[in-house]
């Protein structure tokens, strides 16, 4: 996959889009800085093979507003991101940047060799910027530097624009098909029977969730063609909902495909195990899974219980143990959250089915706040944000959050990095109609999002359609 | 034409509040209604009727533009032909205990409500041959062809009941009940029309300045809270059920009750229905106080009243105090009042009639030579309403008239029943509540009622000083 890379040419291309051409000679100051701090950080590193690095502490005591100095960040990490791997893998840990000071994601730290601390100040008229780089293996700081720039006040108005300049492209919609009204969720999973064989259409196999059934599709001459489908019964107690609300939840593990489905109208959430064709209810539990998570070398199935009959989660996180395709009850852990409408859990990138550690979680709670918790489990701060009720994170490297919007025919996508944990937000686009759902997944070669959108222009619920649609990145390999 | 025809539930349409924005889910509504006697169903009043709608469910619901919903099946079948209704239970329902609502508590509660006396089961009683059950299905064989029959199950009384005391079946169950002072219900979590938006209800009999809903009389324009006119108004009559009362008597009670209506500002009642229906004025002469005085000073009258009208108690004592006259009043319950009726004789019954404007004419003095003339009910009566019903169907409004004029002279000199007042209603709630619809019967229906988080309702603190104030 290509990463996106914010060079100091490319961001001036950006800076004559937005229409402000008069100011392109004046960046030179903040991007020539850049480049300083760069070349110096990089120079440090030229002599040393397989450091992994990431900035941890950032702090601007200059004169540029916060989002200048975001902008500076992000253009030295693009730079940084850019060296050879074999000789420097620079990671962004960045959350949230906000009152000067920038917030990072550190429950990884032990997978760093060196830290960087950076911290921007005003020198008369220049700007400067200190660098500091400790090495976790020496335990001392091994490299400090002080780099200073003329920059003039039309180059901190330049740096003060917002910097979403490309939001507009990077994600799009691919595909799009009708769907049924009350799909509760989607899931794609690689055919056990074509594990390997990626690449080709038949790769994946599709399962739709509605209260009463999961259908499972597969892909055949460039459609969907059903596979089978699998009655739920649910039984007593049974809670009648106005909004019915569920998750499906999949995972391999020791050769079988697990499954789950929970709801917001019966308590208890089910969990099958496909094998050879064979569905088989292995257990029910008290909360709704949502995804396989490793934490300190141990598998848990993760998720949180719907309040009864409602449309939220209630306050609390649930981890269950999973050792060798069996839930452990008894050693449960769980963790206070606010209730919330949605929640994904994200892991390293290029691994799922829960092999991989668990780097962040994401969640809209009921005030619809987007909030953050680190691989630890603890809340981070982030920039307070309003957004909508549909969130999902896939492989560890993209998370999908709707708009706070109550128009029917209107609603947007978000697009946040959030690659080892750290939370960037890169890409917005405007889709027509309302996301009810948003869901990790697959659609023949490509990986992105699922998003089940409900269009409703009259606003008359018989006149209602529902659309699946897939969005993928145009530049992804 | 097809001999079957087969009639899809119209469920209620609330699915449309899905968006990136979720409905909101919490928060406690006050309500303003008369105190209940009790958490049985009988409904007596149009706050009773109100009251007991968030306790006990319909098997149908007749909304206010003609569409029949239903919470409790999943679909129903009539067959012409075979005069049968087939009503398919929904799976996996229950009342508020967790207990099934299955076929057995639908032919139960279908059982109970034929029971009742009011007009709905009379008709039905008539139609209805016998029930049966067949897995989820409730198979109910009609004596003759009705197809208006779905229609007559709509009727409010019509609910679903366990058979059992404190297990209910509509949205909310009590949770907490200080005499004289509220009711707090709560939401039942197995509701099958699905768990309301509101986390609960409070509902409060004193007077407290600004409740979230309230039913007063129509045309308040107030500022802060939306009117919902459903038409409806509420009589309320003089009976004397065992008819051995004299003139005098009855017509010094009934004066003296007019003064008193009148010292309440409460509007008189010179029809038995409404005056811009009835074809029938009745000029009733009152009494004078002195001749009323001198008639009842020495009589020892127990007058009974239902309790819907406990409102009144305390101005009617103080009023007759005044006056001077030792008149004995007794509040009962609607389902003892029967009972009661059976063992002793009632000859003085202060009661209450609901009605809905948009009910034609005749049905409303049907229900209420039906619901009112107890064991008054006579042949001719009966003569009267079959020969009422055959004209109905002559289309000749004159006629009709002519009948129900005829009907009405036979009730005011056969001296069963004299009506006293009126009171109209409208029902407000505040503006920060959403999604509130009345039904053809002038019933809020809570279930798609919330409150909205963006204009949330005014700052408790004031309800709090109000509520301190009004115990005091």
């Amino acid at each position: 996959m290509k990463k996106i890379v914010f060079s100091g040419s490319i961001f001036l291309l950006i800076i004559s889009f937005l229409g402000h051409v008069d100011h392109l000679c004046y960046a030179r100051g903040v991007d020539e800085l850049t480049r300083k701090v760069s070349d110096g950080i990089l120079g440090y590193f030229a002599d040393k093979t397989n450091t992994r690095t990431a900035i941890v502490k950032f702090e601007n005591f200059s004169d540029l507003s916060d989002q200048a100095a975001q902008k500076f960040y992000q253009v030295l990490v693009s730079s940084l991101e850019s060296s050879p791997p074999s000789q420097l893998v620079h990671i962004d840990l960045m959350v949230n940047f906000q009152k000067k000071r920038g917030e990072f994601n550190l429950n990884r730290i032990d997978r760093l060799n060196y830290l960087i601390y950076i911290k921007l100040i005003k020198h008369r008229d220049k700007l400067g910027a200190g660098v500091a780089i400790f090495s976790r293996t020496l335990d001392k700081l091994v490299y400090i530097q002080y780099f200073e720039e003329n920059v003039s006040a039309g180059d901190r108005e330049v740096y003060d624009v917002r910097d979403y300049g490309f939001k507009g492209t990077g994600f799009s919609s691919l595909m799009e098909i009708d769907a049924d009204k009350n799909l509760l969720d989607f899931k794609t999973v690689i055919n056990p029977d074509n594990a390997g064989n990626t690449g080709k259409a038949e790769t994946y196999r599709y399962f739709f969730y509605y209260p009463d059934k999961i259908d499972i599709f597969v892909m055949e001459d460039n459609s969907f063609k059903k596979f089978f489908t699998y009655q739920l019964d649910w039984g007593r107690p049974y809670f009648p909902v106005l909004n019915k609300e569920g998750r499906l939840c999949l995972f391999y593990h020791d050769n079988g495909l697990y499954i789950s489905v929970g709801s917001n109208f019966s308590p208890l959430a089910r969990i099958f195990r496909l094998k050879d064709n064979l569905w088989k209810e292995i257990a029910a539990v008290d909360f709704t899974p949502i995804k396989l998570v490793r934490i300190n070398q141990n598998d848990y199935l993760a998720g949180a219980r719907y309040d009864e009959g409602k449309n939220f989660f209630r306050e609390t996180l649930v981890l269950m143990p999973f050792v060798s395709g069996e839930l452990d009850n008894t050693n449960r852990l769980e963790k206070r959250v606010p209730s919330f409408y949605s929640i994904d859990f994200s892991t390293a990138r290029g691994e799922e089915n829960g092999e991989a550690p668990l780097e962040s979680i994401h969640l809209i709670d009921r005030d619809y706040n987007y909030r953050f918790l680190a691989g630890d489990l603890e809340e981070r701060a982030v920039e307070p944000v309003k957004r909508g009720s549909s969130l999902a994170a896939f492989d560890g490297s993209w998370l999908a959050v709707s708009d706070y919007s109550t128009d029917v025919d209107k609603d947007k996508l978000y697009f946040y990095k959030i690659e080892e944990g750290s939370k960037r937000l890169v890409y917005e686009n405007p889709i027509r109609g309302q996301a009810v759902f948003i869901s990790p997944g697959a659609w023949k070669d490509r990986r992105g999002f699922w998003v089940y959108v409900k269009r409703n222009e009259g606003n008359r619920e018989e006149y209602a359609e529902y659309r699946l649609q897939f969005w993928s990145k145009k530049n992804d390999e | 034409m097809s001999k079957r025809a087969k009639i899809i539930v119209i469920f209620v349409a609330l699915a449309g509040l899905i968006f990136a924005i979720k409905p909101y889910y919490g928060g406690e509504v006050t309500i303003h209604l008369n105190e209940p006697a009790n958490f049985n169903y009988t409904p007596s009043d149009y706050s009773n009727l109100v009251f007991y709608s968030l306790l006990y469910e319909n098997f149908f619901y007749l909304k206010a533009n003609g569409d029949i919903v239903s919470n409790i099946f999943d679909n129903y079948t009539y067959d012409k032909d075979q005069r049968v209704l087939v009503l398919e239970l929904k799976e996996d329902l229950s009342f508020s205990n967790g207990s099934p609502i299955d076929t057995g508590s639908v032919v139960l509660s279908l059982k109970l409500f034929l029971n009742l006396k009011v007009e709905t089961s009379f008709k039905l009683r008539r139609i209805i041959k016998r029930t049966q059950t067949e897995k989820n299905k409730v198979i109910i064989h009609l004596m003759y062809d009705s197809t208006d029959i779905v229609s007559l199950l709509t009727a409010p009384e019509l609910v679903i009941l366990s058979g059992s005391d404190g297990i209910f079946s509509g949205m909310f169950q009590p949770v907490e009940w200080e005499r004289n002072r509220y009711i707090r219900l709560a939401p039942n979590k197995y509701y099958p029309g699905g768990r309301t938006y509101l986390d609960g209800v409070k509902v409060i009999f004193y007077d407290f300045y600004y409740p979230d809903m309230f039913l007063s009389k129509p045309g308040l324009n107030d500022s802060e809270f939306l009117e919902f006119n459903a038409g409806i108004y509420q009589n309320i009559y003089l009976g004397f059920p065992q008819g051995k009362v004299s003139t005098n008597k009855r017509l010094a009670v009934y004066s003296l009750l007019r003064d008193f209506a009148e010292s309440v500002d409460m509007t008189p009642l010179n029809v038995l229905t409404s005056d811009e229906e009835s074809p029938v004025t009745l000029n009733i002469k009152s009494l004078s106080y002195q001749r009323v005085r001198a008639i009842l000073r020495r009589s020892r009258i127990q007058l009974y009243i239902v309790a819907s009208l406990k409102e009144i108690e305390e101005k009617l004592e103080v009023f007759l105090e005044k006056r001077g006259i030792p008149l004995e009043t007794i509040y009962m319950n609607d389902n003892v009042l029967r009972d009661f009726m059976n063992n002793a004789p009632i000859q003085y019954l202060l009661m209450v009639k609901v009605f809905n404007k948009r009910i034609p004419l005749e049905e409303k003095i049907k229900r209420i030579v039906k619901e009112m003339s107890f064991n008054r009910l006579d042949e001719d009566y009966l003569k009267m309403l079959n020969e009422l019903e055959e004209v109905k169907f002559l289309n000749n409004d004159e006629l009709l008239y002519d009948h129900v004029s005829r009907l009405i002279e036979k009730i005011v000199n056969d001296g069963f029943l004299l009506p006293l007042f009126q009171k109209k209603y409208s029902f407000y709630t505040g503006k920060w509540i959403k999604g509130i619809e009345l039904d053809y019967y002038g019933r809020p229906l809570f279930q798609g009622m919330r409150l909205d988080p963006m204009s949330r309702p005014r700052p408790k603190a004031g309800e709090n000083a109000a509520e301190t104030a009004a115990a005091k």
